[in-house]
């Protein structure tokens, strides 16, 4: 064995076998090892001890892995025995043959946190009764390679011994991550330790009957990330001494804001009341009041600026918000016939299309063009109530659904991924710097300046029906179509992420509900939304607006006007089902913080009285409040659009008669009564339109078959 | 609206009309990233302060025929000079600078508008010049005071 010669004898006394030896396989020479080792020894002024487990084959020419690992004072790592207590909670059989590979992952054992692997790996070698390199060689079980070894030797020379990214993806599998940190978190007073660790593998079940007691919460068995640890690095270090060599959840800040979110969904779920879960979920913060803020002296702390939400208006003020809403509610947007979703529904509309018509008589609605908003909502109103009436002898459960009219519908929620507000140029060097010192809060983001925005839609619906049971699922949560992304690939979301301010949003600093049509703490028996309809009058007006035209008349004869009311009936729908959904899952008890185990679905009308969109749509998660490396969540919010379909086309003013054209599908041209007909190829079928005396029979349709819909 | 004196109206004169108004506007760049970051279709403009949205959707559209949807106003307040500025109880206010009025003015949809370069490689290249020739220049004369050019070379410092 060749051993380097030491150039420094300052360090001849700390002389150890296991370091000639590391330094004989790392072809490097002692002295290097020792100088690394020492830099931590002078700053700290303790013993160095240096432990290197060497898991060595028979013969060195055919290393298959060198295992080492320094161990310095734990104080130094700020690590105290306490920390470990968990683990020893875990048996794991002990290991003699020592060429089998310990499979981390099978036997369900989860390295605590990512922070401090290092001593992490070496304490779970000493309490599972197994050496390091057992560990070791499971992180390095394909890569047995002199380059990993140099890899090891490397990263001893910063003193810490940081693991590389294949190790920690490796253990620290999301699901296992949060399920560390859930349990090794605790709320006030009452906590799960290591020892209530749910555990799939039978082997584990049996050692955990011969174990002893179950631990309780206390100061030796719970960890906390130091109140030193940030979500952000403030400071770029200005020399060699003030760097750290922080490890992958330090460096990126995902680590602590993990540790934050979960301990909070711990917090969630030891609330006894949904209404305190909500309330302690809600990111509203009450503004100073005029005393506080008269009586507030220097020596005081400064009164920081309040959280407000972003409040999202109930019609869109802005003309291009649909990309902008799927953002923000993280839905996906399928334009697309309902035809599908109802079929073999097919109920008697006649009743429905007299009793209607008369209403609109009566109403004075005439051709609908300067009906106002109030009025609107009470046709849709009495819409749904005549269209109940048409059906509710042949279908008994509609008399145990609820009709509410002139409902509030509020939700709040936080969306995450607005970190660009802190962006700024640097006028110097022209790069694109975050600047997080000295600058404000962005309004509605948390106090850590996470870009975490809280937003809130205080909605109006015009009618709602509500049941004891809830609609079924479009699909489960765990299909492929709850995966697909909100965006195409070639969409550039750049182009829509901007400011709030941008789309017409403004700060709200009223307090904040979870109110799907009721409230969480009334009683209420019906609680799941059945069917929605929503009125969009105001935004005829907002379109006339943005066209610059003194009234409303010409809308529906400018192309642009029609697309932006489409746009904006979009964007509505996209936002009134996902407020709606949203509460409605915190009225069931999950927040953003404990994520929805189980889809919501709902049904919604939205028209400004003349054009009516039917929208189908499925809350899959409500986890969109953090963005940040190790929080996986590829679930996405879905959303079916069916329309435009019009009211009527046509309206005799002498007569007080309304006239539609229909729309049918046949594959053989077959038109009864016709007064006026064209016709056109479209995928292989006619598309037969006719006039005929009456409203649309296919608005009529569906909004009867969206209330016998299960 | 106009600084142009009118003459004074008399029942019968037709409506007093003003057909070149003292408003004006200036295109402003806003930054490309951060929070105030605009959309393509969205131009930023610094205004006359006396002018409202609605004279500036039709200042724009009039004249420059251009395809304005929405207009939003802000006005930014002027700096102020205090005597002493942290002294907040006695503070006195020595001047203060006038308000500037902001347009963000959203075209229709498919506008894109870029700020114009106008003078960004001008000023790059004049100063990338200098910057060369001055190290051009200096390569020579960079350690010049330090170099001991009259050494004696060979010669003991006793003899």
């Amino acid at each position: 064995m060749l051993v380097h010669r030491v150039q420094c004898t300052h360090y001849h006394h700390q002389l150890d076998f296991h370091a000639r030896v590391v330094a004989h396989v790392l072809h490097v020479s002692l002295t290097t090892i020792y100088h690394c080792c020492s830099m931590r020894m002078i700053h700290h002024n303790k013993q160095l001890e240096v432990i290197m487990a060497l898991q060595l084959h028979p013969t060195l020419l055919n290393l298959q892995m060198l295992i080492f690992i320094v161990r310095f004072e734990l104080e130094i790592f700020k690590i105290h025995h306490h920390v470990l207590q968990p683990l020893r909670a875990i048996k794991l059989p002990v290991l003699e043959d020592h060429h089998r590979i310990l499979d981390l992952t099978d036997t369900n054992v989860q390295i605590p946190c990512f922070q401090f692997i290092s001593p992490y790996v070496y304490a779970a070698s000493r309490t599972i009764n197994c050496t390091v390199s057992h560990i070791f060689r499971f992180a390095f079980m394909d890569s047995h390679t002199v380059e990993s070894r140099f890899y090891l030797f490397s990263v001893l020379s910063r003193t810490i011994l940081i693991i590389s990214d294949s190790f920690s993806s490796r253990i620290f599998a999301m699901h296992g991550l949060k399920r560390t940190f859930l349990i090794r978190t605790v709320c006030r007073g009452k906590a799960s330790t290591a020892a209530d660790l749910p555990q799939s593998s039978q082997d584990l079940e049996q050692t955990n009957q011969e174990d002893t007691p179950v631990k309780t919460a206390n100061a030796s068995t719970v960890y906390r990330p130091p109140y030193y640890r940030k979500p952000h690095k403030h400071h770029e270090p200005k020399h060699m001494l003030q760097e750290e060599f922080t490890n992958a959840g330090d460096a990126s800040g995902a680590g602590v804001r993990l540790f934050d979110y979960f301990k909070t969904a711990e917090m969630v779920n030891s609330m006894p009341t949904i209404k305190e879960k909500i309330d302690l979920v809600s990111p509203y913060e009450r503004p100073w009041t005029r005393a506080e803020k008269t009586w507030r002296r220097d020596w005081h702390p400064t009164l920081m600026a309040t959280r407000k939400a972003w409040g999202i208006p109930p019609t869109p003020a802005h003309f291009d918000t649909l990309d902008y809403y799927k953002y923000l509610t993280k839905t996906r947007v399928e334009n697309k016939l309902l035809d599908d979703f109802y079929q073999g529904l097919r109920p008697p509309t006649a009743d429905l299309q007299n009793s209607f018509q008369n209403t609109m008589k009566s109403m004075n609605f005439g051709d609908g063009l300067n009906f106002s908003d109030e009025d609107t909502q009470k046709l849709f109103g009495s819409l749904i109530d005549d269209a109940m009436g048409g059906i509710a002898h042949n279908v008994s459960r509609l008399s145990d659904h609820r009709v509410a009219y002139d409902v509030e519908s509020e939700a709040f929620w936080i969306r995450s991924g607005f970190m660009f507000l802190y962006d700024e140029l640097d006028i110097s060097t022209k790069k694109d710097t975050r600047r997080l010192n000295n600058f404000p809060k962005y309004i509605g983001d948390d106090r850590r300046k996470l870009g975490e925005l809280a937003f809130v839609h205080r909605d109006k619906l015009a009618a709602q029906v509500r049941s004891k049971e809830p609609s079924a699922p479009l699909f489960s949560l765990d299909s492929e179509d709850a995966k697909l992304p909100v965006f195409d690939a070639d969409n550039n979301i750049q182009e829509t992420l901007f400011s709030p301010k941008v789309y017409n949003l403004w700060p709200d600093q009223e307090p904040l509900w979870q109110c799907p049509g009721y409230h969480a703490d009334s009683g209420e028996t019906h609680t799941y939304g059945v069917l929605s309809v929503k009125s969009l009058r105001p935004l005829r007006k907002r379109i006339s607006h943005w066209m610059g035209w003194e009234n409303e008349n010409e809308l529906d004869d400018c192309e642009e006007a029609k697309q932006m009311l489409d746009d904006g009936a979009r964007s509505q729908a996209v936002i009134s089902m996902f407020s709606t959904l949203c509460a409605q899952a915190h009225t069931h008890g999950f927040t953003q913080y404990t994520d929805i185990t189980r889809p919501f679905t709902s049904q919604m009308i939205l028209s400004d009285g003349l054009n009516f969109y039917f929208a189908v749509g499925q809350l899959n998660t409500l986890a969109i409040n953090v963005e940040c490396d190790g929080f996986v969540n590829p679930r996405t919010n879905f959303i079916q659009i069916e329309g435009p379909h019009r009211l009527f086309d046509h309206y005799d003013p002498k007569e007080g008669d309304y006239q539609s054209v229909r729309e049918d599908l046949d594959v053989e041209n077959k038109v009864q009564v016709i007064i006026f007909y064209f016709s056109c190829v479209m995928s292989h079928l006619f598309l037969q339109r006719r006039a005929a005396s009456g409203l649309n029979e296919k608005v009529l349709e569906r909004v009867t078959q969206m209330l016998m819909k299960q | 609206m106009t600084t142009r004196l009118a003459r004074l109206w008399q029942p019968g004169n037709p409506q007093r009309r003003v057909f070149l108004p003292d408003f004006w506007l200036a295109v402003v760049e806003s930054p490309d990233v951060g929070r105030n970051k605009l959309p393509r279709n969205c131009v930023k403009f610094e205004v006359d302060p006396r002018m409202s949205r609605h004279d500036i959707r039709e200042y724009l559209t009039k004249i420059y025929d251009l395809p304005v949807r929405d207009v939003r106003t802000e006005v930014q307040m002027g700096d102020i000079t205090w005597n002493s500025k942290h002294d907040h109880q006695y503070k006195k206010a020595m001047w203060k600078d006038d308000d500037k009025k902001f347009a963000y003015v959203f075209m229709s949809k498919g506008f894109t508008f870029s700020y114009p370069k106008m003078f960004d490689s001008l000023e790059e290249d004049l100063e990338l010049i200098k910057a060369k020739q001055q190290q051009e220049d200096l390569k020579d004369k960079l350690n010049e005071g330090y170099a001991n050019r009259n050494r004696r070379v060979g010669r003991f410092l006793a003899v």
